[in-house]
């Protein structure tokens, strides 16, 4: 009796035991399932090899016939495929279903997992994951892939290997290995957005240098072709100024002296701002040095000049006032291809110099080009300028004006060019009082001594 | 800037607004050319309402000029405020564009064959 009690105690403890074996082991191989899974997960972070891993991953640790691994949209809710395990892979790339379409749809908006046992009797299975897949979908199983609360993608098994079904405890299994692929597609996601910021930065670095170089390339051309600041020639004193703005605007000046001792001066604004327009300036004023040298008069060399550089299929142009001055007699002829209008600053006041309103150079091939004839008397000052001086912005968008400069010069108009022209530039500052130079500025002041 | 296209007959009348500038050029460039290019090349531009023309403003009116002389078309402007005027005044651009003082006359001449 005592042995038969002992001998039944003994078989239920060998039986709790056996159990319990039973049980650790299967503890153990689950740990070591997913400690296997954990290393396959974290052994790459680029897209493709990751989603790769999840899903031969799953597949091989639930012998499923094929896995998938859909991720969610964040910005449209809507599901797609990377792409999948199995031989069909190529075929399923591209798929993208609804928000809440099909059983992946249903699992990522409720976030609960599903175990189906027969696909082809549930109404949720949309059936279009099975035609594009090409694998008749027998069982399957679908659980979400969650991340801080939020549902990454849902993790997807089919068809159970060797005819069998996927059980309650697969499930689970399933369950656990989505928790560290949340961990690496997370990570994966930080990882691409991180990378896109980088190329964003290296990109805008990239165009940023690109257009700093060329404001580079502009300005030199700019300032390479400007022949200096001043010049004095018998009676005559001049001065000329150029503040280029920050997007070079295409203002140029230029002076020499010709053989018969006059002196052409000009002073222009091109209508395009960069490299463009530094391109075009210089080439008119290599045209004006050359068709300045035979003896014709500015609206001559200006017709000339437009014959070279003016095209039906171009709208670049440039304003231009050109006169040839005679030093002696302060006399001169002048050539107005639509450049704001000159103006003439004496103690007594400021005037404007009539002329006879031409198109600008460039601007159409045939343009007519007239001269006018003008002279400076003593103490008078002949005031060349770009729309950079009247159209200077202060804070509130005002612009200086012509009248303000009118008056600037006015006030100054006894002072030498080269004061003039300073004086000048400042009053147009302290009008901006720090408002940043939109257009380039130029001013060029030619004065016949008393 | 504000641009509005009116079409009558074969002429299509641009209505211009604002600002033509170096930031609002292109916005009249994407609307004048496709017209352009359907073949439309007799435009009144009504200039009533706007305010300010830059030197970019002058290119495109350039463009308008030069599109529409190649299909033996024309362009009339009307409406042009004093500081417009001014602007094409100062740059000779009146010499190149028929300027009328109403709606009627730019509609005639640019009708004219």
């Amino acid at each position: 009796m005592l042995l038969k009690g002992i001998t039944v105690m003994l078989a239920a403890a060998a039986a709790v035991l056996a159990g319990f074996v039973l049980y650790l082991r299967r503890e153990w191989k689950r740990a070591s399932v997913l400690q296997h899974v954990g290393l396959q997960l974290n052994s790459t972070i680029r897209r493709r090899e990751l989603l790769n891993a999840i899903m031969q991953t799953a597949a091989d640790t639930m012998k499923a016939e094929a896995s998938s691994i859909i991720l969610v949209d964040q910005n449209s809710g809507e599901l797609y495929f990377e792409l999948a395990t199995g031989d069909k892979n190529e075929e399923i790339r591209e798929i993208r279903l609804q928000p809440g379409e099909g059983i992946a749809g249903w699992v990522a908006q409720t976030g609960k997992s599903v175990l189906i046992e027969d696909a082809a009797s549930d109404p949720r299975w949309s059936g279009r994951v099975a035609v594009r897949l090409g694998i008749p979908t027998r069982n399957l199983m679908c659980v979400p892939v969650v991340s801080n609360g939020a549902i990454l993608g849902v993790l997807q098994v089919i068809n159970k290997r060797g005819n069998r079904k996927f059980t309650r405890r697969d499930l689970r299994l399933l369950e656990m290995i989505a928790s560290p692929a949340a961990v690496a597609l997370e990570n994966m996601f930080l990882y691409e957005a991180l990378r896109e910021t980088m190329e964003h930065v290296r990109e805008t670095t990239a165009a940023r240098e690109r257009m700093e170089s060329e404001l580079r390339i502009a300005r030199d051309i700019q300032r390479s072709l400007l022949p200096g600041e001043r010049l004095a020639a018998d009676r005559m004193r001049l001065a000329a100024r150029l503040l280029p703005a920050r997007e070079v605007g295409g203002d140029f000046y230029h002076f020499f002296p010709l053989e018969d001792g006059r002196l052409l001066i000009c002073l222009g604004d091109v209508s395009d701002k960069g490299v463009p327009s530094a391109l075009f300036m210089s080439t008119l004023m290599i045209w004006i040095q050359a068709k300045a040298k035979t003896g014709r008069t500015p609206a001559e060399i200006l017709e000339a000049v437009n014959r070279e550089v003016a095209r039906d299929d171009s709208t670049m142009f440039a304003t231009l006032f050109l006169a040839l001055f005679d030093p002696r007699s302060g006399r001169f002829l002048h050539c107005d291809a639509g450049h704001c209008t000159p103006l003439i600053a004496s103690p007594e006041g400021v005037r404007a110099l009539s002329t006879r309103k031409c198109l600008p150079l460039g601007a159409m091939p045939d343009a007519v080009y007239e001269d006018g004839e003008a002279s400076l008397g003593p103490g008078e000052t002949l005031v060349l300028y770009t729309d950079g001086i009247t159209e200077a912005e202060n804070p509130e968008g005002a612009w200086y004006t012509a009248e303000r400069l009118r008056a600037a010069l006015q006030d100054h108009a006894e002072r030498d060019p080269d004061e003039l022209a300073d004086l000048v530039i400042g009053d147009v500052r302290s009008f901006a009082a720090g408002r940043s130079q939109s257009d380039d500025i130029a001013i060029l002041a030619v004065r016949f001594a008393k | 800037m504000m641009l509005e296209v009116e079409h009558e007959g074969e002429m299509a009348i641009l209505r211009f607004a604002g600002r033509l500038d170096g930031t609002t050029v292109r916005q009249a460039e994407e609307r004048f050319l496709p017209l352009a290019e359907q073949g439309t090349g007799r435009f009144v531009f009504d200039l009533t309402g706007l305010e300010y023309i830059s030197s970019a403003g002058l290119r495109f009116m350039l463009l308008a000029a030069k599109k529409t002389k190649t299909l033996n078309g024309r362009v009339a402007l009307h409406g042009l405020t004093d500081n417009v005027r001014e602007v094409f005044e100062i740059s000779g651009f009146l010499s190149i564009f028929p300027v009328f003082s109403s709606r009627e006359e730019a509609l005639a001449y640019a009708a004219e064959r």
